[in-house]
């Protein structure tokens, strides 16, 4: 896979959500909100996610004081009509974007957040 | 005094007020009137324990600054704040409890709230406001909130969210 090409579909993409506080966090059932899915400003429209397959918990993780690890299947990506693009850093050739949130559209981060499952330590 | 619980469609004006032993009841004229519309209201000056504690977890907001979660997120919009907590003052009015508030990476600030199997997103920017429905986990439909739209957003909240 070269940078720039498309994720396919059957990948399952892991999303770190910030822990602390559990401000992005659900207090009752530990679940993310809709807000760890929403691309921040220096995103630029953009979502960082690792891809399974090509990292480990403990990489993708990368603190497990500060973060959750969450994964949503890309296929559910493509069905929102959003894209994800491989993208690797130094570091982390994992590393993936999904693309094409129209931050006019509220629905993607809750539709997101609610698929996603969490991730355990043993995958 | 009209039935607390109406299944058929009734021709009201909109956001009519019946008072009774310190509770109002109202009685709006929307498109989702004919399913439910028995909202009983709060006190205005009675704000639930739930309620006073989201406000307290939104205001703690301001500590928020530059970067708070690690990832260069944005400072929470003072505007945002105060459009949230004006609106659990208004929900609070509907006898419902705020579920969570999330600050969120862009300084916008979610309110959820959740019965059964219904939950409604509000999304407050400093220079905007949406909403998000959801129902048993799937999208509904989205739009600009404004707070004249709250009545109908409870109906719709209420109607059958435990069926």
């Amino acid at each position: 896979m070269q940078q720039g090409d498309q994720i396919s579909a059957d990948e399952i993409l892991l999303r770190r959500i910030y822990r602390h506080d559990k401000r992005y966090i659900d207090k009752k059932t530990g679940r993310p909100t809709s807000r760890a899915f929403v691309p921040r400003p220096k995103d630029n429209g953009k979502l960082s996610v690792d891809i399974k397959r090509l990292t480990s918990f403990y990489c993708a993780i990368d603190d497990q004081t500060k973060y959750l690890l969450f994964s949503i299947l890309s296929k559910l990506v493509y069905d929102l009509g959003l894209s994800c693009i491989y993208k690797p850093l130094e570091g982390n050739l994992a590393h993936a974007l999904i693309v094409g949130f129209d931050p006019e559209d509220e629905s993607v981060p809750g539709i997101l957040a609610r698929a996603s499952k969490k991730e355990a330590e043993d995958f | 005094m009209q039935s607390l619980l109406r299944k058929n469609k009734v021709e009201m004006p909109d956001t009519s007020w019946y008072l009774q032993t310190n509770k109002a009841y109202s009685m709006g004229s929307s498109s989702l009137f004919s399913c439910v519309t028995a909202i009983t209201v709060r006190d205005a000056n009675s704000i639930s324990r739930a309620n006073r504690e989201e406000i307290a977890n939104i205001k703690s907001f301001i500590h928020l600054s530059d970067n708070w979660d690690g990832y260069e997120a944005a400072p929470i919009s003072r505007d945002a704040m105060e459009q949230a907590i004006s609106f659990i003052h208004d929900i609070n009015k509907y006898d419902i409890d705020v579920y969570l508030s999330s600050p969120g990476p862009n300084g916008e600030v979610m309110i959820q709230l959740k019965l059964g199997r219904k939950e409604i997103e509000f999304i407050f920017y400093s220079n905007k406001s949406k909403y998000v429905l959801f129902s048993n986990n799937e999208f509904q439909s989205q739009a600009v909130y404004i707070p004249g739209l709250l009545t109908e957003l409870v109906e719709w909240l209420i109607a059958d969210a435990t069926r």
